[in-house]
């Protein structure tokens, strides 16, 4: 599974990584890379970090397959 | 013809596209304009080195089309026209130029107040600041909020 992290998740775990996971939810896949990523855990547990899937913000409950593209995004900052 | 939005990713020049936006209108008797710049200080007062503007390889642009677009629906301009930098920008450069064409001054002003309102909290951007005691990534103020209610459809 590719996941790749904007904004601020960007610059605490990098822009892009490859995880062994799948299938599981959205939020099966936050509480993992909390795990693996201390750093980025309080981040990673705000709801205003959504998930995207194909251009699709997606729900915590969405179902992600082992080669699924996984983008998460901080709150925007706006322009 | 120009796309109604367009993202940069070096430094434009606001009266180049000022200058273009003109050239291709016919006829209208009002056009508004407006340049943000990148604020050479923070909101303490320390100096910023440079912003950087992360975005989304496609979900960016699709959030300027979905503002211009708006604007065109809903107010009475012919044409409009948003241009926002990404990547790295230094203090005091251009960040968005934003345009608006209508036959009267009213809609013009209102098109391009709207896509300025809109563009600051609803357009894919992460910004990041970097300055001297250290870098922050911005979220929309309470200002920017309010501002963006007025227009609530």
């Amino acid at each position: 599974m590719k996941i790749l992290f904007y904004g601020r998740l960007g610059d605490l775990v990098g822009r892009e990584m490859e995880v062994e996971a799948g299938p599981c939810t959205v939020s099966e896949l936050r509480r993992a890379l909390a795990d693996t990523h201390p750093d980025a855990a309080p981040d990673l547990a705000r709801n205003s970090v959504r998930a995207c899937v194909a251009d699709v913000i997606v729900g915590e409950e969405f179902e992600l397959d082992s080669a699924a593209v996984v983008e998460f995004f901080p709150p925007l900052s706006g322009g | 013809m120009a796309p109604l939005t367009e993202l940069a990713e070096h430094r434009f020049d606001p009266a180049i596209l000022y200058s273009s936006f003109l050239d291709q209108l016919g006829g209208e008797g009002a056009v508004v304009s407006f340049v943000g710049l990148a604020r050479p200080a923070t909101r303490s007062g320390g100096s910023v080195e440079r912003l950087f503007l992360d975005h989304h390889p496609r979900l960016t642009e699709k959030s300027l089309s979905e503002i211009a677009e708006a604007a065109l629906r809903r107010f009475a301009v012919s044409a409009v026209r948003v241009v926002h930098r990404i990547g790295e920008v230094a203090p005091g450069e251009p960040i968005v130029f934003v345009a608006a064409a209508s036959a009267h001054r009213r809609a013009a002003f209102d098109a391009a107040d709207y896509m300025m309102d809109r563009l600051k909290t609803d357009a894919m951007f992460w910004k990041r600041e970097d300055a001297v005691d250290g870098s922050r990534w911005i979220e929309p103020t309470d200002a920017d909020r309010a501002e963006r209610a007025r227009w609530s459809d």
